[in-house]
């Protein structure tokens, strides 16, 4: 290795270790400040609750075992959403491709819903199917699925026309194209929309469990502010944060995983 | 030597909103078996279209065409059909690639898979087979996709500009080894292309068709004295070559 690498790789080293350092200082400020407002009475610790306070809180209900029930509930949730979202947006993005004319008649109603706030639909969806969990599955559902059936179909009909036509040189009727071209071809869209949906599920598990649910973490957010524990609600905020992390890099990893295999 | 490719009085027009354009008018063309032959003309003239009817996955408005005396439909003869570009799916290797014909028609067996490890080792991509295609180089690649339409065993071949993409030196190359493949397998051969020196290089007919709407209006027989076996490079170096080229360059011209 010449100087000059040897430098460059220094100096990118330097930059990596400067970058997680100031990550790491910003957070720790960040918890260091909100404790000692606290406790200086700097901001009103019932209100903003407070690191120490939320610890204390976790601690007691990990011992309760409560906060598990409430953590299992809404990942359950998740990612029973976002399984159903996988399969169905395939699936009915396939459908689309496979009959033009249902893709072009149905169009314009997936644009509308696509772009509809979709939490507007949430409390409609509980008068629908009740306080349950079958309700806040539907909600989440209902977050993601259009855009990704329309992100999907899209990345289905940009398939390059020469290698569709190669594949009909072989007599491949549209089933044999659809496996052996347009899927693994569409393969990085899926995984890239998949990536932003396990986030929406999680939002739209929130919300519904924000208006239907006896359990989750949505649930304690909602039920934590209205008889003013914010402990509660602080915290539950910080292990969806958490959560979300979590899942982000899991789709992460499997979309690696996907592209060694492939 | 006996027809194997017949088309009489083919027709064929594409529809737009904008209007009918009309790709090909009364062709009419026989096609002697293991000859190569090459279709020059003028871009936007339906030699494309051409190859598409031939190969079957379009049909021609009016007219018919024979395979060995038999409507295309009722043909066993079997086409194969190479594309402009190499075609080849990145998510597979260059062995799968070449078994994707064979997959696709499910006459994956034995037999073929130790013909497409033949044509492998034989054309210089043995060692690349668990490779990507893009770890190949433009003529590997070329190669791979000739391999993946050979796998098919057909009896006629259908190049549709197959070497446009690929630079000048490759171009020479490819066309080489390719033509050399063509003629040990026996193959007829149908060659689109806009470049009138390889058409000349490469067949034993060109065929020259008008500006929209095609038709045929001329077909030369290439004869060239070379000295040692007729190759495209040796019959770029013949002594004939550029007295066909300004031939059909006038007619190509003159329209």
């Amino acid at each position: 290795m010449s100087e000059l690498q040897k430098a460059y790789i220094k100096q990118l080293k330097h930059y990596t270790v400067t970058i997680t350092a100031f990550r790491f200082l910003l957070f720790t400020s960040f918890i260091a400040l909100w404790e000692i407002s606290a406790r200086l009475d700097w901001i009103n610790s019932f209100v903003f609750s407070s690191p120490s306070r939320i610890m204390k809180t976790f601690i007691k209900m990990c011992n309760d075992g409560s906060i598990f029930s409430h953590i299992t509930v809404t990942l359950g949730e998740t990612f029973f959403s976002f399984a159903l979202i996988v399969t169905l947006g395939i699936g009915a993005a396939l459908i689309l491709w496979m009959f033009k004319p249902l893709s072009d008649v149905l169009e314009p109603y997936l644009i509308v819903l696509n772009s509809l706030p979709k939490s507007a639909l949430a409390p409609m969806l509980i008068v629908w199917l009740g306080n349950n969990a079958k309700a806040i599955i539907v909600t989440a559902i209902s977050i993601a699925i259009f855009g990704t059936i329309l992100n999907i179909y899209t990345a289905f009909s940009g398939t390059d026309p020469e290698k569709i036509k190669l594949m009909r040189t072989f007599g491949a009727g549209k089933l044999d194209i659809f496996k052996k071209l347009v899927l693994p071809a569409s393969l990085n869209t899926i995984i890239s929309n998949m990536k932003v949906n396990i986030g929406l599920c999680l939002v739209g598990v929130v919300i519904g469990e924000f208006l239907a649910a006896r359990k989750g973490l949505g649930y304690l957010i909602i039920y934590g502010s209205q008889v003013f524990k914010m402990d509660w609600v602080v915290m539950s905020i910080i292990i969806l944060c958490i959560i979300s992390v979590i899942l982000f890099k899991l789709t992460d990893m499997a979309e690696k995983l996907v592209k060694k295999i492939s | 030597m006996k027809n194997i490719l017949s088309l009489s009085n083919v027709n064929y027009s594409y529809h737009t909103k904008e209007g009918e354009t009309v790709a090909l008018q009364d062709v009419n063309l026989n096609i002697e078996e293991g000859s190569f032959v090459a279709i020059v003309g003028p871009s936007g003239c339906g030699k494309s279209t051409l190859l598409s009817l031939v190969s079957g996955l379009a049909k021609p408005d009016k007219g018919e065409i024979y395979v060995k005396n038999k409507p295309l439909s009722q043909s066993e003869v079997r086409i194969g059909y190479m594309l402009q570009r190499d075609n080849l799916f990145e998510w597979r290797t260059v062995y799968k690639n070449v078994l994707l014909g064979l997959e696709t028609r499910k006459e994956l067996t034995q037999k073929k898979k130790q013909l497409v490890n033949n044509l492998l080792e034989a054309y210089g991509l043995g060692n690349f087979k668990n490779a990507k295609p893009s770890q190949l180089s433009g003529g590997m690649r070329q190669r791979a996709a000739l391999i993946r339409t050979l796998a098919l065993e057909p009896d006629i071949l259908l190049l549709d500009e197959p070497f446009s993409a690929l630079d000048y030196q490759t171009r020479l190359e490819v066309g080489d080894d390719i033509y050399k493949i063509i003629k040990e397998q026996g193959k007829t051969a149908i060659l689109v292309t806009h470049d009138i020196a390889e058409a000349i290089a490469m067949a034993q007919k060109v065929i020259i068709l008008t500006s929209r709407p095609g038709t045929i209006r001329d077909i030369i027989d290439i004869n060239v004295t070379t000295l040692e076996e007729r190759t495209p490079f040796t019959t770029r170096c013949a002594p004939e070559f550029s007295s066909y080229f300004n031939k059909i360059w006038k007619e190509l011209s003159n329209e």
